[in-house]
């Protein structure tokens, strides 16, 4: 009987102790050999048993000799490794067995409480166990994901379990120190099976792309081969103990050392990226491998100490790849900065893009070095920049809401132009290795930003003409209904001016003066600088109002009056001054043909002034609300540029609009 | 678009500071006296195309034409270092060398005699140019040639290229001290008509300001000519910075003189500098503050026009641009803004939207100056009537006791009439009289009245 119970116990049944298929352990006492107190006890250690079997069971088929990729059971190394430490801890209970196993050798009667004192102890540890493969399989928990049911496990129990878990737990670790050590220090994914939080996901179009772009152009851009495999952050894999950040910050550092790979054996001479860290770190790595149990503390410690290593390498790098001569090239264009550049571009892309309904890459970058060239902008300067048109998506709603006001559905080739001139955008050919800081997401950021900018300034440069236009007709034709003209241009002209002003000085070049200074001096620390870049798109984005809705709307409003207004004007004085052309000699008939114009265009200036009115004014009093309740400093900047002589706080029409709005907050 | 701009430099004044505005622009491009880059010269940020075109790759000419009745000031240029800069087929001098003899009659007919040999020149020029944007006359009004042949050149510039901008830089007579020339009322009332009507923008130099500055500001005893004139070139060089080192705004002629001209009349500039030195002058390095440019740019005693203060009016600043040079924090712009809003430090235009706009330009890199923040202002200021109040003044009194009118009868434009003179000092007064109502709230009003009476 006892025999039967010692290899019950090893796991393999018998007729006395069978064994089910709910993992455990029956005994039939059909024949009533066994005493009921025997029983009792028997029971008690096949419970044990049943533990130790489920186990071994676990163990068997998660070894990594046993794993069979194609029967879609759970397979990889984690899950093996567990299986491993998961034996090695029921080692103990083997040898328990065993030790019986001599002692009735010797002792023939050996009482059956013998065996139940030696295994009992083992039993709370086994349990845990048990549960614990239970739950990973029953949920089928794979990768590194077994580290968080480990971990919990392993803090939810107490004295010797916890011993025995934090060992398995360890045990288990070290399959991630082993993939982080080869990720963090050389860039390598050892994955076969999917189990690292962090991946390559192989972007097929876009490496298609880069792999025609790369065999069209010159050596320079072989380097950008790589990138179109994108290693990437898998959330639903980090295991919840392991903070997201250190988890972003294991994916940085390893990004980081692919962007080193990728610039290959071209100048990677001083040192490599780790300037001869490399060992130390490697010994960091080790240091946590060889520790009893798992650390996050530690961990934590020296993800940061290699990340602090990397980012310092890396903005050594970025800071040599000339950084702040990009960030000024960047400003140049994405941000207006080279004004002549636009100054000579708007006055033949205009035409182009009211003529081409949808117009083409080719076309449209081909004015953009057209008019680099007229103003003399160094060649190597704008090879680096594209301007582009992106179709609109099927249902384009950014335009069809800012488009839906009354006011411009009139004119729908108004529409039609605005919608195109929103669609443009520049790229910028990023060299090695600032392609991980311009990365396309920063690109379309930037270029949110270059259209807001590039409407205001087409607006601004629609005025401009507009006032040579005037200047000249009222030499022809003096005063008449031109002085209403007059001062709604120079009204429109200041409130776009100011808001140009207020662009350039108070936004885009104090935040770039900001930035230079955080890249400059904030510690070389690459990743300080990569959020004070993605600090400073995000304020210019904001302080350009894209992110508002109700000012970004009256803007747009502001800017589509100005071009109707222009339209009118336009039509107006050529009229004029054609009609003095021909009709010379016959003053008197002129004047009259004059005065016709004249009436037919004062209903619409007088409708165009009081829209003007109502928009300035709408603008300044949800600047003001704005101030007031979030008292930021940039919308009090604009609001005193715009009213520095207090012409819109004293205005009429304003304390009408303040009144009504301050109505509408009390009804609320 | 690159907007070159053709410079015409008319008579004995036009001509000197029209050459040391040449002189300022070469230092401040790295270019020598001969046309040629200097070696140093090697940063490619600035557009010397606006004013210069390049006859080869080395040499550097200026687009500039020089126009004069009588060959001195021509000669002394053509006897300086920088002779060899110029196209020597931009240079007219009259043949007879006689001049104008401070005579505005004689330099108009003299202008309708030359017309074509004068427009062969301009015409040649703007064909030079991918887009000309407009012209930049210097000349002095007093005088005979500037005005007199200015007055010509103003009238047919609009008449040839009727859509290209003309700017002015003019010369006011000193008042302070009693001129040589006594039919300066004359001319100045003549050629202020032409301003008016025919230039998009007079930038106004007053001599008697000019002179103000150099013995009080400066300490010279008695101010040189090329002292005088090396203020007016720092004026124009500086007015120019934005075109000439492009940022985000101002970097052509319109956009710079548009926002600052509100109604077509309303369009002659005061301009004030800071800080004020002179070369002889050794300045002391002082930390300059944007608000400290800001501020003294606001103060009468650094404006380049000199006006009586009257108290009758408010006058009032219809617009204002502040181009700051030099390094500054940008976020300094909007403080300074603040404090002189605070202090009200400025008065505005009670019937419309007005501010202090400020232009960040970037300084030449091969000038070398003692002063980190430099700033021009140019303003458009209702008291600037006062000036032509003044020449209409000393007009109604030579005008009284028919002085001197003999000399204008000489010429076919005078001989029956004097119409010329009275329609003059209307167009004038009607000017006096827009600055005037500028400064009442209800200008608006008045300009609709006004505006359909005039012919």
């Amino acid at each position: 009987m006892l025999h039967d119970l010692l290899t019950a116990l090893k796991g393999c049944g018998g007729d006395m102790f069978v064994w089910k298929d709910n993992y455990t352990f029956q005994i039939s006492n059909d024949l009533g050999l066994l005493h009921p107190c025997e029983v009792a006890v028997i029971e008690e250690a096949m419970n044990v048993a049943g533990y130790y079997k489920k186990l071994t069971l676990f163990c068997d088929s998660h070894d990594i000799v046993r794993v069979n990729a194609d029967d879609g059971k759970q397979c990889g190394v984690y899950l093996c490794s567990l299986a491993w430490s998961v034996r090695r801890a029921t080692q103990h209970f083997l040898n328990n067995v065993v030790d019986i196993e001599e002692r009735l050798l010797t002792n023939p009667s050996l009482p059956l409480t013998v065996v139940l004192a030696s295994l009992k102890p083992l039993a709370p540890t086994l349990a845990v166990l048990a549960t614990m493969v239970q739950e990973i399989e029953d949920e089928k928990v794979e990768g590194c994901k077994i580290l968080e049911v480990l971990h919990k496990y392993a803090t939810n129990t107490v004295a010797q379990v916890q011993e025995v878990m934090k060992r398995v737990e360890q045990e288990v670790h070290s399959v991630l120190y082993d993939q982080l050590s080869h990720w963090l220090l050389h860039g390598l994914l050892l994955d076969p099976h999917h189990e690292f939080f962090i991946t390559k996901t192989t972007n097929k179009e876009e490496n298609e792309i880069k792999q025609m772009a790369s065999l069209s152009l010159d050596e320079d851009n072989v380097s950008d081969l790589g990138i179109g495999e994108e290693v990437s952050l898998k959330v639903e894999l980090v295991p919840a103990h392991i903070p997201l950040s250190v988890a972003r910050k294991i994916l940085f550092v390893g990004n980081a050392i692919l962007v080193f790979q990728q610039q290959g054996s071209r100048d990677i001479g001083e040192g490599g990226v780790w300037e001869g860290r490399e060992g130390e770190l490697e010994d960091l790595l080790r240091g946590l491998n060889e520790r009893d149990s798992f650390s996050l503390s530690c961990l934590t410690q020296a993800i940061d100490t290699i990340t602090n290593c990397v980012s310092q390498a890396l903005w050594e790098v970025v800071m040599g790849a000339g950084l702040i001569g990009v960030l000024g090239e960047l400003k140049g264009v994405y941000l207006l900065g080279r004004g002549e550049l636009f100054q000579a571009l708007l006055p033949t892309l205009g035409p182009y893009l009211t003529h081409h309904a949808s117009p083409t890459t080719s076309n449209l970058n081909g004015l953009l070095q057209a008019a680099g060239r007229q103003v003399l902008v160094e060649d190597t300067f704008l090879e680096k920049f594209t301007l582009t048109f992106t179709p609109p998506a099927p249902s384009n709603t950014i335009n069809s809401t800012t488009n839906s006001a009354p006011l411009v559905s009139s004119h729908s080739t108004v529409e039609k132009t605005d919608s195109v001139w929103n669609q443009l955008e520049v790229e910028y050919q990023a060299r090695w290795p600032l392609h991980c800081l311009f990365n396309p997401d920063a690109q379309d950021k930037y270029n949110a930003i270059f259209r807001f900018l590039l409407r205001v300034r087409r607006a601004q440069h629609r005025l401009q003409q507009l006032w040579m236009t005037q200047m000249r007709s009222s030499k022809h034709r003096e005063g008449g209904g031109g002085c209403l003209q007059w001062t709604l241009r120079h009204h429109m002209t200041l409130l776009i001016d100011n808001i140009q002003y207020y662009l350039q000085v108070d936004v885009l070049e104090s935040e770039h003066w900001k930035l230079v200074e955080a890249v400059v001096n904030g510690g070389k620390n690459y990743k300080k600088l990569s959020f004070a870049h993605s600090a400073f798109l995000s304020t210019v984005a904001a302080r350009c109002f894209l992110h508002h809705p109700v000012l970004s709307t009256t803007l747009s409003k502001l800017l589509a009056l100005v071009h109707k207004f222009c339209a009118i004007v336009e039509a107006d004085g050529t009229v004029g001054i054609s009609g003095k052309q021909l009709v010379r000699p016959q003053q008197a008939k002129e004047g009259k043909k004059q005065d016709l114009a004249f009436s037919l265009s004062a209903k619409e200036m007088q409708d165009v002034r009081a829209e003007l009115e109502r928009i300035a004014a709408h603008l300044f009093f949800v600047l003001s609300k704005l101030q007031l309740n979030q008292g930021t400093q940039h919308t009090a900047q604009l609001i005193m540029r715009m009213d520095y002589n207090r012409y819109y706080s004293k205005n009429d029409t304003m304390k009408r609009f303040r009144a009504l709005g301050e109505d509408e907050g009390e009804l609320r | 678009m690159p907007c070159e701009i053709i410079t015409l430099q008319l008579g004995q004044c036009g001509n000197q500071i029209g050459f040391e505005f040449w002189k300022k622009l070469c230092s401040e491009h790295g270019i020598s006296p001969e046309g040629t880059l200097e070696d140093y010269a090697t940063e490619g940020t600035d557009r010397k195309d606006v004013f210069f075109y390049q006859a080869d790759d080395e040499h550097y000419i200026p687009r500039s034409v020089l126009l004069d009745l009588e060959p001195r000031v021509i000669h002394s240029i053509m006897n300086s270092p920088y002779a060899k800069l110029y196209n020597p087929e931009n240079i007219y001098m009259s043949k007879q060398g006689g001049g104008a003899g401070n005579n505005w009659a004689v330099g108009y007919s003299q202008g309708e005699r030359i017309y074509d040999e004068v427009f062969d020149i301009i015409d040649r020029e703007a064909d030079g140019s991918d887009s000309l944007e407009g012209f930049v006359l210097c000349h002095s009004i007093a005088g005979g040639t500037g005005s007199g042949l200015g007055s010509y050149i103003l009238e047919r510039l609009n008449d040839r290229f009727p859509k290209k901008l003309v700017q002015t830089y003019s010369v006011f007579p000193n008042q302070d001290e009693i001129s040589d020339v006594v039919v300066q009322p004359y001319n100045s009332l003549l050629t202020l008509k032409r301003l008016t009507r025919s230039a998009d923008c007079v930038v106004v130099l007053d001599n008697t300001a000019l002179n103000r500055i150099a013995s009080d500001r400066l300490h010279l005893t008695n101010p040189t000519f090329s002292q005088i004139n090396s203020l007016v070139s720092n004026i124009m060089s500086v007015s120019t910075a934005t075109l000439r080192y492009p940022s985000y705004m101002n970097n052509d002629l319109i956009g710079l003189i548009a926002p600052l001209i509100p109604t077509p009349r309303l369009h002659f500039l005061m301009t004030g500098f800071t800080p004020l030195t002179t070369d002889q002058e050794v300045a002391s390095v002082r930390k300059t503050t944007v608000l400290d440019v800001m501020r003294r740019l606001l103060q009468p005693k650094n404006m380049m026009v000199s006006t009586p203060l009257d108290r009758n009016t408010q006058h009032c600043y219809i617009s204002i641009l502040n181009i700051i040079q030099g390094e500054v924090d940008p976020t300094q712009v909007h403080k300074s803004l603040q404090r002189i809003r605070e202090r009200k430090m400025a008065q505005f235009i009670p019937w419309g939207p007005a501010s202090i706009q400020v232009a960040l330009s970037k300084k030449s890199p091969y000038i070398q100056s003692a002063h980190r923040v430099s700033g021009l202002m140019l303003a458009n200021h209702t008291n600037i009537s006062a000036l032509f109040e003044r020449t209409l003044k000393q007009y109604d009194k030579l005008r009284k006791r028919e002085a001197f009118l003999e000399q204008f009868r000489k010429e076919a434009m005078f001989s029956s009439s004097l119409d010329e003179l009275d329609s003059s000092r209307e167009v004038v007064q009607q000017l006096v009289d827009e600055y005037v109502a500028a400064t009442t709230p209800d200008y608006l009003s008045w300009g609709l009245s006004q505006g359909p009476e005039e012919v």
